[in-house]
């Protein structure tokens, strides 16, 4: 092995321990019984302890007592599971609806204002989360939408990120495959579904991915706007569990890994490929 | 109105009704809360006075600008380097970059059990303090904490912004690579002349969602150390959530609008440091 390979191998290597490990160490905890997680955080909160902190790598007796916990005596578990599905899911089918229409007139149609809608858009973008929170649970008081799904879902459906990223794409596509649409007689509906959205299918999925993703993780928004645990997302739920130390704590967070890292294996070539088209 | 302007604005349409009622309506209509006082009647800029002497405002402020002034910029050049490092080794590309953006979408309740072990007074990070002669510091329950704040920030950001750039930099053709290298030219004199350039206009994008991302630590720092952490990782944010679970919406939305100069100030600093390298 020459001197390169060498340093190649060594950088991957500790991109890999960086990165990776933090699934194992979270993989490991899962396959605890439920009384070594106990003792677990036992060990882990008394702070004053000596000597160094136990790994628990592996696990005293591996097994999935946690795994079943979950599934047989935890329905709040299942319930808050079934929450992130139904929260992402909807969230990302209501962007898909809206969003490439949008698109699709800020990239490829000629209009008055359109510098001024982009901007619409892209100021909305720039701000954090907390700016626009206090309105936002206004908003849902008024629309007598507090602690019901819908508002989360109907902010993250409308997030100006989509709009952006599928316009910034949308300018790949040449206008000349446009313009022989329309020559062909097709009109501006007809063009819209039957030639660019089949030409924004990596950028779609791209799209609803991160849409997903952010839908899966979120934190500020359920704390805000539900009140009631049955309906907080799992990813709320999770630091609910973890706050009450809970033996299955980490066969959730396993559990909750596996759609988005699912997702991720399946469409990760395909965000790459879209993110190197759309020019930004 | 022209016939053409209409039908832009039809497939506009349900884009924008939702941007105006979820976002701008919002938004705009919370000034009441900061610009009328509690019987209703106008009351001016008072209550963005109040917000701007408050200390604990003012507290939240400088730690949100120093982790945006020292994280933003880190995790670009932190993202570059990467990116380019990987450009010079595509075989493994696809594979680290994965790696590297795994991070974002696990779930942050798993990262922060794996934090709270790694920055344990007895866990890794101490260890190798105790090995260096160093003593043991409490990460997590002092202002030491800014420091794991910042780690976690790059931790899960850097793969976010790290695939934008090699997105781009996939673009460069390879004859003119091939040209600069017939010319003599070294990796890093490359790396500079060919490939930053052609990363500038991502960085600007990239910067911005890092620096939405950077105002968005309260969560991490909420989920670490609650409503009322350590001083130093007490943020502008943490004085909005606070104001307004105790009931004082004009602080929490005189704070936000305060804020809000700032978040366009950070993007045209961005805009201009991108440009003018």
């Amino acid at each position: 092995m020459n001197k390169k390979n060498l340093s190649l191998v060594l950088f991957c290597a500790i991109a890999a321990i960086l990165f990776l490990f933090p699934c194992l160490y979270v993989l490991n905890g899962s396959l605890m019984s439920g009384w070594e997680t106990v003792l677990y955080w036992a060990e882990i909160q008394n702070v004053g302890g000596e000597g160094f902190l136990p790994l628990r790598m592996p696990p005293y007796e591996p097994n999935l007592h946690q795994y079943l916990e979950l599934f047989f005596q935890r329905p709040e578990f299942l319930q808050t599971l079934i929450n992130s599905f139904l929260y992402a899911g909807t969230s990302v089918l209501g962007m898909l609806i809206t969003a490439p229409m949008a698109a699709f007139a800020l990239a490829k149609l000629r209009f008055s204002g359109k510098r001024m809608v982009l901007l619409l858009f892209v100021f909305v973008m720039l701000l954090p989360y907390q700016v626009l929170s206090v309105g936002q649970y206004m908003a849902m008081r008024a629309l007598d939408l507090l602690n019901s799904p819908w508002a989360l879902i109907l902010p993250e459906a409308f997030a100006p990120f989509a709009v952006f990223f599928l316009q910034q794409y949308m300018h790949s596509i040449p206008d000349s495959t446009l313009e022989a649409a329309t020559i062909d007689g097709a009109g501006r509906m007809q063009t819209y579904l039957r030639v660019v959205l089949p030409l924004s299918r990596p950028a779609l999925i791209a799209v609803a991915f991160l849409t997903a993703a952010k839908c899966w993780t979120m934190i500020e928004q359920p704390v805000l706007l539900l009140s009631t645990e049955r309906k907080y997302p799992l990813s709320l739920f999770l630091h609910v569990m973890m706050g009450a130390q809970a033996s299955a704590f980490f066969a959730a967070c396993v559990i909750a890994i596996v759609p988005i890292f699912l997702l991720f294996l399946l469409f990760g070539d395909t965000l790459m490929e879209s993110l190197a088209l759309t020019e930004s | 109105m022209k016939k053409k302007d209409i039908s832009a604005y039809l497939f506009l349409l349900p884009s924008l009704l939702g941007l105006v009622a979820f976002f701008y309506a919002p938004f705009l209509w919370s000034a009441r809360f900061v610009l009328l006082d509690n019987r209703g009647a106008w009351q001016g800029l008072v209550g963005f006075a109040d917000v701007l002497r408050n200390e604990m405002f003012q507290t939240g402020l400088k730690n949100t600008l120093l982790l945006c002034v020292l994280g933003v910029p880190l995790l670009l050049v932190l993202a570059a380097l990467l990116a380019i490092v990987l450009f010079y080794h595509p075989r493994v590309q696809r594979q680290i970059s994965g790696i590297v953006f795994l991070p974002y979408v696990l779930p942050l309740s798993a990262v922060l059990a794996y934090f709270a072990w790694a920055f344990d007074p007895r866990g890794p990070i101490n260890a190798l303090r105790d090995l260096l002669g160093l003593n043991s510091v409490l990460f997590l329950q002092s202002g030491a904490l800014l420091f794991v704040v910042l780690i976690l920030y790059l931790w899960r950001g850097t793969g976010f912004a790290l695939v934008f750039l090699t997105a781009r930099l996939s673009q460069m053709p390879r004859e003119v690579l091939e040209a600069a290298r017939l010319d003599g030219a070294g990796p890093v004199r490359i790396a500079w002349h060919l490939l930053l350039p052609l990363l500038r206009p991502v960085l600007v994008f990239a910067g911005i969602l890092a620096f939405a991302q950077a105002q968005d630590l309260f969560r991490e720092i909420y989920l670490l150390a609650g409503s009322y952490p350590p001083a130093e990782v007490y943020t502008v944010q943490h004085f909005i959530f606070n104001s307004f679970h105790s009931g004082d919406f004009g602080a929490a939305v005189g704070a936000a609008y305060l804020v809000t100069p700032l978040a366009f100030a950070c993007y045209a600093l961005l805009v201009l440091g991108v440009r003018h390298e």
